[in-house]
């Protein structure tokens, strides 16, 4: 479920732009970071806030600084690049994904942060379904990652901003001539995917109970597998894809070794291309 | 080739050379003989020009990097697939080398039958690859290409265990010295004559590629992937071709570069360093080949000049990155882009002629 919820933010700047963003990865990382800094620091701080509250306070914090962080990048490295061909775009994505790895080692170190979890959520708080005990913090992953689905399928299928986003993704220079201010909704689908690889990283965070510079990188290339799975551009299949990636390489865990589990993922991923090229939900273009 | 008249600035000459490129005279074109062959004898007369070692050895890497950039090229530049995973083929040839050259397993096959092995294995797992993913986009190559990067190194670290394969993160040290036609190659320059003989090898090789059926057909993928496919082009088989090309070059420098260093690490081929190739191609933009050899030499060269400046250089070399695609996305030495001047030509002429 860790996979879907970044696979949301690539869903969205592939389905309208057709473009791999590559450094959506590194804005999650950004998230993690910020997530540590505003959870430690409160902790520290002897004001006393409760948990919730504190939790609360770090994803507000992600959601801004790393919105702000998806427009900035947008309009530095992916915007003058739009009309060029797509390895333009790529190679750009690729130099901010390197610019902020290194940054986050300047600033926060080479070695991993703790996150101290254990004091906003106690590692006793479990949820039990039928016969199956989940920590709480697995919990939450999955009721937000749901709760974002579902509000963004709203957003892109009830509201005006988002039938402007469904109008540029199916043709781009269709909907400028129809006066929708098409710069202004890529922006848009920036910030919202930023801020969600925000929120991921403060979950994730608080999940893995660390996070480092190089923590963004893999779980960006997973949610992004998890997002082919699920058919690129659906935001159902985005969380279908997170899904059944997770199941996949828990099993493939427990049955073989850990080692194997990115080669679980590789071959998943073949295996849907070649059977199903747009996706387990997409529709075949 | 456009048809449009062109102002007489310098008369005949640059016309006929603007014609042919498309756009204004590259430095490349302007004298591609004279300076070709000046570099090839300033790299081959290198070691004897400069007295220490070091020097030779930045010069020999960017040999490699030579190989490694004209064959990324092949796939990336010629035929416009966006290929993530050079540097997967490049540690399947290293390894290769040390699986089948080495005391690891025992088994101390020839350098040349390791070059042609690991150009097997390379080509085979390269078409293994494509197969799926070259019929797609070509942002799903990317992604696939991608992993299968972070999987070899993935693997090459992990499977020390349950039986040691790869050596894990120690690696696999003391892999043999290479004998090539009776010559034992040991010390540094004489790998520098090998990687640099192979390097220029591999140029002429792909130059002259690129100037064939094969090579017309690539370029015209690259310009429009359906028009080439109603014009009678094999879109899909030329692909896996370029691949597996591209795939072949890169184990043969991976395997001389597992025999000059004589040990092996996973952690020498991370996907920094397809980065870093891409920054090359990058460098080089459209000036072909010779383009390539300024390109790979100048960043092997100037990040050891920036040694000393440790971290931060990775963060100029990223900022460096967006930059240049910024505002010269058809790298350094290409005068012009290709397109743009079409363009401002269209926007600017009150009347154009169309003549086609």
């Amino acid at each position: 479920m860790v996979y879907a919820l970044i696979a949301l933010g690539y869903t969205m700047v592939y389905g309208i732009l057709r473009m791999i963003n590559f450094s959506h990865g590194e804005v999650f990382m950004v998230g993690g970071f910020v997530g540590w800094w505003v959870i430690s620091g409160l902790l520290a701080s002897r004001i006393g806030l409760p948990a919730p509250l504190i939790i609360v306070l770090a994803l507000a914090a992600a959601i801004v600084l790393c919105g702000g962080l998806g427009y900035g990048i947008e309009r530095i490295a992916y915007r003058p690049l739009r009309n060029s061909r797509s390895m333009g775009a790529i190679i750009s994505g690729l130099g901010v994904s390197i610019f902020l790895q290194t940054a986050a080692i300047l600033i926060f170190g080479a070695r991993p942060r703790v996150i101290e979890t254990w004091r906003l959520i106690p590692n006793g708080w479990t949820v039990t379904i039928g016969s199956v005990t989940v920590s709480f913090v697995r919990v939450l992953v999955v009721v937000v990652a749901f709760g974002l689905m579902v509000g963004l399928e709203a957003f892109v299928l009830r509201t005006k901003w988002g039938k402007a986003t469904r109008a540029t993704a199916q043709d781009l220079e269709a909907a400028t001539f129809m006066g929708i201010d098409v710069d202004r909704v890529v922006s848009m689908v920036y910030v919202i995917g930023s801020a969600l690889a925000g929120i991921g990283g403060v979950l994730v965070g608080l999940l893995y109970t660390q996070v480092d510079f190089a923590f963004g990188f893999f779980i960006g290339i997973k949610a992004f597998t998890a997002a082919v799975i699920g058919g690129i551009g659906n935001i159902r299949g985005a969380l279908l894809g997170g899904l059944v990636l997770g199941v996949a390489e828990a099993v493939a865990t427990g049955f073989l070794s850990s080692t194997y589990r990115d080669v679980i993922t590789f071959a998943l991923l073949v295996g849907v291309l070649l059977l199903r090229p747009s996706g387990l939900l997409g529709r075949p273009r | 080739m456009s048809a449009r008249p062109r102002p007489r600035v310098l008369g005949g000459l640059r016309d006929a050379m603007s014609d042919r490129l498309g756009g204004r005279p590259t430095w490349t074109a302007s004298a591609p003989w004279v300076v070709t062959g000046l570099g090839v004898l300033v790299i081959l007369m290198m070691p004897r020009l400069v007295g220490s070692a070091y020097p030779i050895r930045v010069l020999a890497a960017a040999g490699l990097a030579v190989i490694l950039t004209a064959s990324l090229n092949v796939v990336a530049g010629y035929t416009g697939l966006l290929s993530l995973g050079h540097i997967g083929f490049y540690a399947l040839g290293a390894y290769l080398y040390a699986f089948l050259a080495s005391p690891h397993f025992g088994a101390h096959l020839p350098f040349p039958l390791v070059l042609v092995a690991a150009a097997a294995v390379a080509a085979a797992v390269g078409l293994l690859i494509g197969w799926p993913s070259l019929r797609l986009r070509g942002d799903y190559l990317a992604m696939v290409t991608l992993a299968f990067a972070e999987i070899v190194r993935n693997l090459a670290l992990s499977l020390d265990r349950p039986i040691n394969l790869t050596g894990g993160v120690n690696g696999i040290l003391g892999l043999d010295v290479p004998w090539l036609a009776g010559v034992q190659i040991r010390g540094l320059t004489p790998f520098y004559y090998l990687i640099w003989g192979i390097a220029l090898l591999a140029l002429v090789l792909i130059g002259r590629l690129k100037q064939s059926r094969i090579g017309r057909a690539w370029l015209a993928i690259r310009e429009d992937e359906v028009a080439a496919g109603s014009a009678g082009v094999a879109v899909f088989r030329y692909k896996m071709l370029a691949f597996a090309v591209s795939a072949i070059g890169a184990a043969v420098a991976g395997v001389v570069f597992a025999a000059w260093q004589g040990s092996v690490f996973p952690e020498s081929f991370t996907i920094q360093q397809t980065a870093i190739l891409y920054a090359m191609l990058v460098v080089s933009g459209a000036a072909g080949l010779p383009g390539i050899v300024v390109g790979a030499v100048l960043l092997t060269v100037l990040p050891e000049w920036l040694r000393d400046y440790g971290i931060y250089r990775m963060l100029v070399f990223g900022a460096l990155l967006v930059l240049v695609m910024r505002y010269r996305p058809q790298g350094f030495f290409a005068a012009v882009p290709r397109r743009a001047p079409d363009a401002a030509a269209e926007a600017s002429s009150p009347a154009p002629a169309p003549v086609r």
